[in-house]
């Protein structure tokens, strides 16, 4: 399970290099989410099972029915700041788009120079 | 004190920050509440860094608070130590300085909408970034500050401004997305993020080896976000197509934390660790020595107020981080480190109000001429000679004249160099100090001494300037003038007390250095103990080994 | 998009939505459910009327705009966490009990009030961004307030 999560992980990343490596914007800006949503998943795969460490709130002897909650709970708010995040970048490609008319960086880039 | 009351730093500005949205349409209100807001803040910063410093022991110098009452390491833990209150003092008076800029100089165009609450937010983020005790909430703090920069990134966008936002945000995600899967994997192999158990952890030497590189991956995640060399590039692009008031803001504040964040991470949890320091100390120097001089250089050869001044917040960072690093050293004396550590501290506490006065100068100057082009302006002596003291004063701190304040910092990191014996990055940190001073002095005489050029603004550009409410034919810079007093008030306190100001980054510096205090009023005692029984283990076996042998 | 169908449809949905994201809400406590969840049922909910009655009719059926709910929903939570320090406890730290048998023995927290502060947070924020994006595809040629 955890070779199969650790080259989904490498796939994942892969694409979203092979996005972020674009020159129009909103192939960028999705390989960026694409990334987040990789980082979320090797965060899950490195998170240990809690046999052996005692967590705060049982005796010990359900332990293996349980998995750590904690790397849940950071992924939980990874997503919540991701969504936020995706949202506003979003809105500036929208905006972006009715000013500029264009999303490629080259044609942003020309514009600047006069 | 209640040390439970240190929440205040956050739940102060995003009090402010909600009442701003509430009061949306009410500009004035906004103004006068966030003031209100601001100073109460300060006030409180003040209150906590008298509290810390007059505490009678170093285990009682450290303010902490378990939020809803779970315990440390399971739950939330937040702390003001000797180094959070003074990080938060400097930070909350420079706010309130950029505060006044912003809200008397800056046009609607940029101070509309939302602009009051995200500059509470920000403050917000960064105050969450000086008290935390875990890497996680750390993280989320980092997020609150820069989701609110991306959104003062974009406000009253030019075109320029919009295509360096999208590198600067999309820069700044991917970090983050480092980030958070750093602090994953740091987790899967530590089982804690609590600062001061990861510091126990190092203390005790139990750190996992293969925690090394995550470790490292912190560095090039915080060092991204410090702008230390080789991850810079994106600072000097970004920060000059900014408005004076926010570029201030954004100088002060954002960077400052990443160096917060590097003396807290590196000196306090990991430097105890010999594993961690033989791997990063190295790595840190040279940075430092490649940072300091190659910003510096590329200050120099700039030809406009902003792009200079953004250059350099690359070329000031080195120095801090030599101070980190020379604290991080294995085998030097605690003595040694702490001051290196002390001189990290009060570079960056110089900084943060400096750097942002210059700032702050600069926009005044374009509102006085219309340009912040070196090549376009001039005379501005005769026309704002108050304006051209207080920037005189301001220069000369940032290029380390005494007995301004910035003298100090690099005469501490500069001794401390030599008792280390880093000849090299020593001769570097001198060569920057007489290149900045190169920089500040082509601003002097550019833009304050020359006599104003022939060629002087063409009339449309002139327009076009007084349109975009960047230059005003009678220029009212009664607040603008305020912020820049209050900074360099701030700034001179630093150079003629410097014993005082100095001695309290030594207390800082101390308890980073040893962080046994931190670890006792976060953990409690038994974990001290825990440490002692360790180490006399540790001891006992190099005797066992030694009479084996 | 609005059709007989999904407008008629959505006089169901709309208010069953609503009462859905409720119950979920006051389930949180134990079980799975809470504010978060509540709140996104509740957004759902209101994007559905939004896609079938359009945002005019939207904006009359909320009794506040987006932007106050947010601030609204961040003052109940931070006032929640703040109202433990005039006890001298650290903050955020909640209360329980229950209430008599006449509800049920039903088990009340002061985080029910930080809960329904995340619920009206984002409630507020989904609904004002999809409310923000979605001015793109109805209205192209009218220039979009950037609110």
């Amino acid at each position: 399970m955890t070779v199969l999560t650790a080259i989904l992980v490498g796939l994942i990343f892969a694409c979203s290099a092979y996005m972020m490596l674009g020159r129009e914007l909103k192939g960028v800006c999705m390989g960026v989410f694409l990334l987040g949503h990789g980082a979320n998943l090797a965060i899950l795969a490195s998170s240990r099972s809690p046999v052996g460490l005692i967590p705060p709130v049982l005796d010990g002897s359900a332990l293996s029915r349980y998995v750590d909650p904690l790397p849940q709970a950071l992924i939980l708010t990874a997503i919540v700041i991701g969504f936020a995040v995706q949202a506003f970048l979003l809105t500036l490609l929208v905006l972006t788009w009715r000013r500029q008319e264009t999303l490629e960086l080259s044609e942003l880039a020309e514009e600047q120079s006069h | 004190m209640n040390p439970h009351l240190i929440i205040l730093f956050v739940i102060l500005p995003m009090a402010a920050g909600i009442v701003s949205v509430l009061l949306h349409s009410f500009k004035q209100a906004q103004r006068v509440v966030g003031l209100l807001f601001l100073l109460a803040n300060a006030a409180c910063a003040a209150w906590a860094l008298a509290t810390v410093v007059t505490a009678p022991d170093a285990v009682s110098r450290i303010l902490t608070s378990q939020m809803g009452n779970w315990p440390a390491p399971f739950g939330i833990t937040i702390v003001v130590d000797p180094l959070s209150a003074i990080m938060l003092t400097v930070s909350s008076v420079t706010c309130v300085a950029v505060f006044i800029y912003c809200s008397t100089q800056l046009p609607t165009r940029f101070a509309g909408g939302y602009f009051y609450a995200l500059f509470h937010l920000l403050m917000m983020g960064v105050q969450w970034a000086f008290i935390t005790g875990d890497l996680f909430n750390l993280f989320v703090a980092f997020e609150i500050m820069l989701m609110a920069s991306y959104v003062l990134f974009v406000v009253g966008t030019t075109r320029e401004q919009v295509r360096q936002a999208y590198k600067y945000i999309l820069l700044n995600l991917l970090g983050s997305t480092l980030f958070v899967t750093a602090l994953g994997w740091l987790y899967g192999q530590l089982g804690t993020l609590n600062m001061a158990d990861m510091s126990r952890m190092a203390m005790m030497g139990t750190l996992p080896k293969s925690s090394i590189p995550v470790i490292a991956l912190l560095l090039v995640v915080f060092g991204g976000k410090t702008a230390i060399f080789p991850l810079w590039f994106w600072l000097p692009d970004a920060y000059h197509t900014l408005p004076a008031g926010i570029v201030g803001l954004f100088a002060a504040l954002l960077t400052k934390v990443g160096a917060y964040v590097l003396i807290r991470v590196f000196v306090m949890i990991f430097g105890p660790s010999q594993e961690v320091s033989q791997v990063l100390v190295p790595v840190l120097m040279i940075s430092a020595g490649v940072t300091m001089f190659l910003g510096v250089l590329g200050a120099v050869s700039m030809h406009t107020v902003r792009r200079i001044l953004s250059i350099h917040i690359i070329s000031q960072v080195g120095y801090m981080v030599m101070g980190i690093g020379m604290g991080m050293t294995i085998g030097a004396a605690t003595g040694s480190k702490e001051l290196a550590v002390a001189g990290a501290i009060f570079f960056v506490i110089h900084n943060m109000a400096v750097k942002c006065c210059l700032f702050l100068c600069g926009g005044l100057m374009q509102t006085h001429a219309g340009s912040d082009d070196l090549d376009r302006i001039g005379g501005l002596l005769k026309k704002a000679p108050w304006l051209a003291t207080l920037f005189m004063i301001a220069a000369m701190s940032l290029a380390g004249l005494p007995p301004l304040s910035g003298f100090f910092g690099k005469f501490v990191l500069i001794r401390e160099a030599i008792t280390q014996e880093r000849w090299v990055v020593m001769t570097f940190a001198i060569l920057t100090s007489l290149f900045t001073l190169l920089s500040m002095l082509k601003i002097w005489s550019y833009g304050f001494w020359s006599p104003a050029p022939e060629v002087s603004l063409e009339k449309a550009d002139m327009r076009r300037a007084i349109s975009e409410g960047l230059m005003h034919e009678r220029p009212r810079i009664a607040g603008g003038m305020v912020a820049v007093v209050l900074l360099v008030g701030v700034s001179l306190s630093m150079g003629l007390g410097a014993q005082k100001y100095l001695d309290i980054s030594t207390l800082a510096a101390q308890s980073l250095v040893n962080p046994e205090p931190y670890i006792e009023a976060v953990l409690g005692k038994e974990r001290i103990r825990e440490i002692e029984a360790s180490r006399l283990q540790a001891s006992r076996l190099t005797m066992d080994t030694e009479g084996v042998r | 998009m609005s059709t007989t169908i999904l407008r008629t449809a959505s006089r169901f949905i709309v208010p069953l939505g609503l009462l859905f994201a409720f119950f979920i809400y006051f389930k949180g406590h134990q079980t799975p459910g809470g504010g978060f969840v509540g709140g996104l049922v509740a957004s759902v909910s209101l994007v559905v009327h939004r896609m079938a009655m359009g945002g005019k009719s939207l904006e009359r059926m909320l009794p506040i705009r987006e932007r106050t709910m947010i601030a609204i929903g961040l003052l109940c939570a931070v006032g929640t966490g703040t109202a433990a320090l005039f006890f001298g406890l650290p903050f955020f730290t909640s209360n329980h009990g229950y209430l008599s048998d006449a509800f049920d023995n039903f088990e009340w927290a002061t985080v029910m009030v930080f809960d329904l502060g995340v619920m009206l947070v984002v409630t507020g924020v989904v609904v004002g961004m999809i409310d923000a994006l979605s001015i793109e595809t109805e209205e192209p040629d009218k220039e979009g307030s950037s609110r």
